[in-house]
């Protein structure tokens, strides 16, 4: 038998089989934000199915998250190590999310400090910090709407920078984020996820982290609880 | 004319529709095969193409159309679920493919789409005038 008939023949992993369902799920979805979309321009109505396009691109994001999560822990892909200004990451992420934070009842505010760049993997920043803001935008409670949802940026007392999400609402702890870890780790044992969508978020930011060498933690700032990407900081970049 | 390549028919159907109400006339092709064809048959404007495709993928459909003369100039807009960074081409091979941009279909709305669309298909107009 070849080698390629033996890969054919072999059974998929239940990794594999949810890295499929992923891709294949990103098709219908993106034909339903679109179709959202096109109904909303014919209508000439700037509401019309905004709530629909807006579900359906979030759901999208997070396959994406998936996808990049499971990918770079297999070494499929290579997320480049480059110079990253955090503020930059952030002010994208937050217009990302506008349309799902508006929908969901949230305002989102940035606050960013200088000297925020480090050397680190672009992509894999925004992924995570997109995870950890859908996670907090989620937790919102209904009604005594709008939440105020805050993008920052801040420094720890060892100096090195970190990007954080916080709400006023947010009740999470540090063992929330090893729950998260644990649920990462099930799902490689084709547990089901369902029932389960804000955890997720939290385990693939959480996965994608450690594969770029950050650590997530739950941080106080101003008074307000909020879940951290902590980064080293570049000190070459810092001068720039 | 604009001829839309994607395999999901319903969704360039759905584009095809997006571009008409802008006003530019579209044709669908599900297959690299019916493409060939329809780029002969309608000698469209500009190409929006998915490059996921069964059997012929989109860039095996590009580099059989570069090699027609006749064909080197019409523009391609790259409207997939592959992205960029996945695809990897440089920017000279994306210039020799006439590759005018690649939008990731998950990311990229229906208004980025069809203002781009409509620049190049007005600078094409302006050109030939």
């Amino acid at each position: 038998m070849s080698d390629r008939q033996a890969n054919r023949d072999a059974p998929a992993s239940p990794d594999q089989i949810l890295r499929g369902l992923a891709w294949e799920l990103k098709g219908p979805l993106t034909y339903i934000a679109r179709l959202a979309e096109l109904q909303r321009m014919a209508a000439g109505s700037e509401e019309s199915g905004k709530s629909i396009e807006s579900v359906a691109q979030e759901a999208l994001t997070l396959l994406d998250s998936y996808l990049l999560a499971a990918q770079t822990e297999y070494g499929q892909v290579q997320l480049p190590l480059e110079g990253v200004g955090i503020g930059a990451v952030l002010y994208d992420v937050s217009q990302a999310l506008q349309p799902f934070a508006q929908v969901s009842g949230c305002e989102v505010k940035l606050h960013i400090n200088r000297d925020t760049a480090v050397m680190s993997h672009a992509k894999g920043l925004r992924t995570i910090l997109t995870c950890i803001a859908q996670f907090v935008i989620d937790q919102a409670p209904a009604g005594d709407a709008p939440h105020v949802v805050q993008l920052k940026t801040y420094r720890r007392r060892s100096g090195e920078l970190g990007a954080g999400i916080f709400a006023d609402y947010l009740n999470c702890t540090q063992s929330d984020i090893k729950r998260a870890r644990r649920l990462y780790g099930r799902a490689h044992m084709a547990v089901s996820l369902r029932g389960s969508s804000p955890g997720v978020r939290l385990a693939i930011a959480e996965n994608l982290a450690s594969s770029i060498g950050a650590e997530l933690a739950i941080i106080r700032s101003g008074g307000q609880r909020g879940i951290g990407l902590n980064l080293v900081t570049s000190r070459q970049l810092s001068l720039v | 004319m604009i001829l839309v390549i994607d395999p999901a028919a319903d969704f360039g159907e759905l584009v095809a529709q997006a571009l008409q109400q802008i006003s530019l006339q579209a044709v669908v092709a599900t297959t690299a095969q019916e493409a060939i064809l329809a780029v002969d048959s309608t000698k469209p404007e500009l190409i929006i193409l998915e490059l996921a495709m069964a059997e012929h993928n989109g860039l095996e459909f590009l580099y059989e159309l570069r090699s027609h003369a006749d064909l080197l100039y019409i523009p391609v807009i790259i409207y997939s679920h592959i992205a960029a960074e996945e695809l990897g081409l440089s920017k000279s091979q994306q210039y020799r493919l006439g590759i005018a941009a690649h939008f990731y279909k998950p990311r990229t709305n229906l208004k980025t789409l069809l203002d781009f669309a409509h620049e190049l298909t007005n600078t094409k107009a302006h050109a030939a005038a």
